[in-house]
């Protein structure tokens, strides 16, 4: 399913003029922020379309209610293999604060990911309701 | 025959007391019951046997849903000549009889009390308390035969077998509040005791069989006769609603 | 915002809850903090099982206040039960108590060898623990005797595929399939174990069991997908002659129609056409 989702969503960018640039991925285990073989063959394949992709590996002791920057850590991809990137400033304050409005939303429960898109096919995983929030806070 | 006028004592006197007290014997049962039963211990070779006969038993039924390659892997599995489970698991016959089994033996004797002995005791109370009193009369003519069933205690021959003695008015009571106990207890109730005699006549069933050989033996026997069809074959034919080309229409017809 | 109605709401959710076997910790803890705490006398006999579920849940969000209230009134309930003393097992878990939660179990098999609810909780506590091989280790013991427990097939299946034991995974999912034959979701699974499997073999099984799955659920999106995928990569690069490719094709071109139906009849013109699927 991800095969499909990702040709899906690589025809949809393709079409708008946008890329996948990226990969992000919270691991189940509450300490573990290593990457995994899936993440990296993910990855992977994501390079090969767009050689400076990154992949996020979210830190998941740094989640909490209250937006913090740098929850994640970011791997590029240097002479083949994934290299942890140092600590650089991602986000700036408009974003924090964005993010803290929507947090106190509980907009996180209204995101439609590929996944509920393939439960009921009404779902919309380009999630325009949520864009146009994003585009209205910033 | 003459219709018989009841003293209305008797209504109060005897036949609601009768109703009351098999009520209350019926609930202080349950209760005694459920703070004597000695909890059940499952022993864990008895679960893991029922379990793997269920297991060999959907694999019977249901083996046809997975690859033919992996269904011969597990009947194989179970009865293998030198490595199968059934044949090379050896059990011991546990014999169940009361005698040798202890904690059979304390359940056997609790139910007893419960049940049987208060049955006993109170009936033989009623009668000698209340003998000799015409309770009640069913509204509908009954024959003869019923009269030694309705008129225990009261020896009248010229009498109509529509009265119902105190004693007899006891067991009919006992029988008829079950469903009073279900309204008040719950389902499931100790007080049942119908169910309990009922339990004892078709003998115990138990959830794994005393002869867990025997078991396995039928099971073998059953799964070596076992072969199924893939149910898979040929599916997406069906689904796609194409064409059958010759070949498939051969290949269907070779397991015909 | 409690009002009369509401526990008696809450209650009715909570039963549902129990029945379906939904697990939202969040929510169930603040239905009995705004509902159910007031009235916790009006729920009767329920009360205990109520009090089960929300400790359960407060630890699953770590709401240890609530917790160690709900704990404290049901051991002061039914002191010495397996059952509450599962319950301390499982908070002594929460607070990464591993030691003393192993032994709270291991005395508790030592009397009852037989309870299976408790040794599922010693793998639980070694998958929370990330030690993943052991938790196989022990679960594949726990199948061997009770050979019959669904729940924990499905869990070794989940534990072999995040080991990457594609082999043993699809071993479980066929305990999984035996079972419950009618489940489009098990034939669904294994398929798709099948598919990432590779291999001609494997890619035919996959694209049988999709086909069974959108036989048994015609709106099971993942298997017509599934299945479109599956016949043409066997139609493309695994076709075994000229005959073999044309009827991989044409269940590609088959599956491929049935998706763009569902898309037609559930979305706007617009998102259709804006998410339009490549043809591969």
């Amino acid at each position: 399913m991800l095969e499909v989702a990702l040709l899906q969503i690589d025809a949809y960018c393709r079409s708008s003029g946008l890329v996948v640039a990226g990969y992000y991925q919270a691991n189940e285990h509450y300490n573990n922020k290593e990457m995994d073989n899936v993440a990296k063959t993910i990855g992977r394949k994501i390079v090969e379309h767009f050689p400076e992709a990154c992949i996020f590996m979210i830190d998941n002791a740094l989640i909490s209610n209250k937006p913090v920057s740098e929850a994640y850590r970011i791997y590029s991809m240097k002479d083949n293999q994934w290299r942890m990137l140092e600590k650089r400033h991602t986000v700036d304050e408009d974003t924090l604060a964005t993010t803290a409005s929507l947090l106190k939303l509980d907009v996180c429960r209204k995101l439609i990911d590929f996944d509920n898109h393939l439960d009921n096919l009404k779902y919309d995983w380009r999630n325009l309701e949520i864009n146009e929030m994003l585009s209205r806070c910033m | 025959m003459a219709e018989l006028l009841l003293d209305p004592d008797i209504r109060f006197w005897v036949f609601l007391p009768i109703v009351l007290i098999t009520l209350f014997i019926g609930i202080i049962r349950h209760y005694l019951t459920i703070l004597l039963s000695s909890e059940k211990k499952s022993d864990l070779q008895q679960v893991a046997d029922s379990h793997i006969l269920i297991r060999s038993r959907i694999l019977r039924e249901n083996g046809k849903y997975i690859p033919k390659q992996a269904f011969l892997m597990r009947k194989r599995y179970f009865n293998d000549e030198e490595k199968g489970f059934f044949k090379t698991e050896k059990r011991e016959a546990a014999v169940k009889s009361p005698m040798t089994d202890p904690t059979m033996m304390t359940d056997m004797l609790k139910g007893n009390v419960t049940n049987v002995l208060p049955m006993i005791v109170i009936g033989g109370w009623i009668n000698w308390a209340f003998s000799g009193f015409l309770t009640t009369k069913v509204p509908f003519p009954l024959t003869l035969r019923f009269k030694p069933m309705l008129q225990r205690g009261v020896e009248l021959v010229s009498l109509d077998a529509s009265w119902v003695s105190s004693a007899s008015w006891y067991f009919l009571n006992v029988f008829g509040l079950r469903s009073m106990y279900t309204l008040i207890l719950g389902q499931d109730n100790a007080a049942d005791q119908t169910k309990a005699m009922q339990e004892q006549m078709s003998g115990s069933a138990m959830m794994a069989p005393p002869d867990p050989m025997k078991a396995f033996k039928a099971e073998w026997e059953a799964l070596e006769l076992c072969n199924p069809q893939w149910a898979l074959q040929g599916i997406e034919e069906d689904l796609t609603d194409t064409i059958i080309k010759p070949e498939t229409i051969y290949i269907k017809n070779k397991f015909a | 915002m409690a009002s009369k109605n509401n526990w008696e709401e809450a209650r009715n959710y909570l039963r549902k809850m129990r029945e379906e076997q939904m697990r939202d910790g969040e929510y169930v803890v603040r239905l009995w903090e705004e509902y159910l705490e007031d009235n916790s006398h009006k729920l009767g006999d329920e009360l205990w099982t109520v009090y089960e579920q929300v400790c359960i849940a407060a630890l699953d969000c770590r709401r240890m206040d609530v917790a160690e209230i709900c704990f404290e009134a049901l051991s002061a309930k039914f002191p010495g039960s397996v059952r509450v003393r599962r319950l301390q097992g499982m908070k002594y878990e929460a607070e990464e108590r591993y030691e003393y939660a192993r032994r709270e179990y291991d005395d508790i098999l030592e009397e009852d060898n037989a309870n299976m609810f408790v040794r599922k909780r010693k793998v639980a506590m070694l998958k929370s623990q990330n030690k993943i091989a052991e938790a196989i280790e022990e679960l594949y013991q726990y199948t061997k005797k009770f050979m019959t427990d669904f729940e924990a097939w499905m869990e070794l299946c989940d534990l072999y595929l995040v080991e990457q034991d594609y082999t043993k995974a699809v071993f479980c999912m066929e305990e999984l399939i035996m079972s419950n034959p009618h489940n489009h979701l098990y034939h669904q699974k294994y398929a798709e174990i099948k598919y990432t499997q590779g291999g001609a073999e494997n890619m035919e099984l996959a694209r049988s069991y999709f086909a069974q799955a959108v036989k048994l659920n015609p709106n099971n999106m993942r298997a017509l997908y599934g299945m479109f995928l599956s016949s043409s990569h066997l139609a493309h690069n695994l076709s075994k002659g000229q005959k073999d490719k044309q009827t991989n094709t044409k269940y590609a071109a088959w599956a491929a129609q049935q998706i763009t139906e569902k898309y037609e009849t559930s979305q706007k013109q617009e998102q259709t056409s804006e998410t339009k699927y490549g043809r591969v």
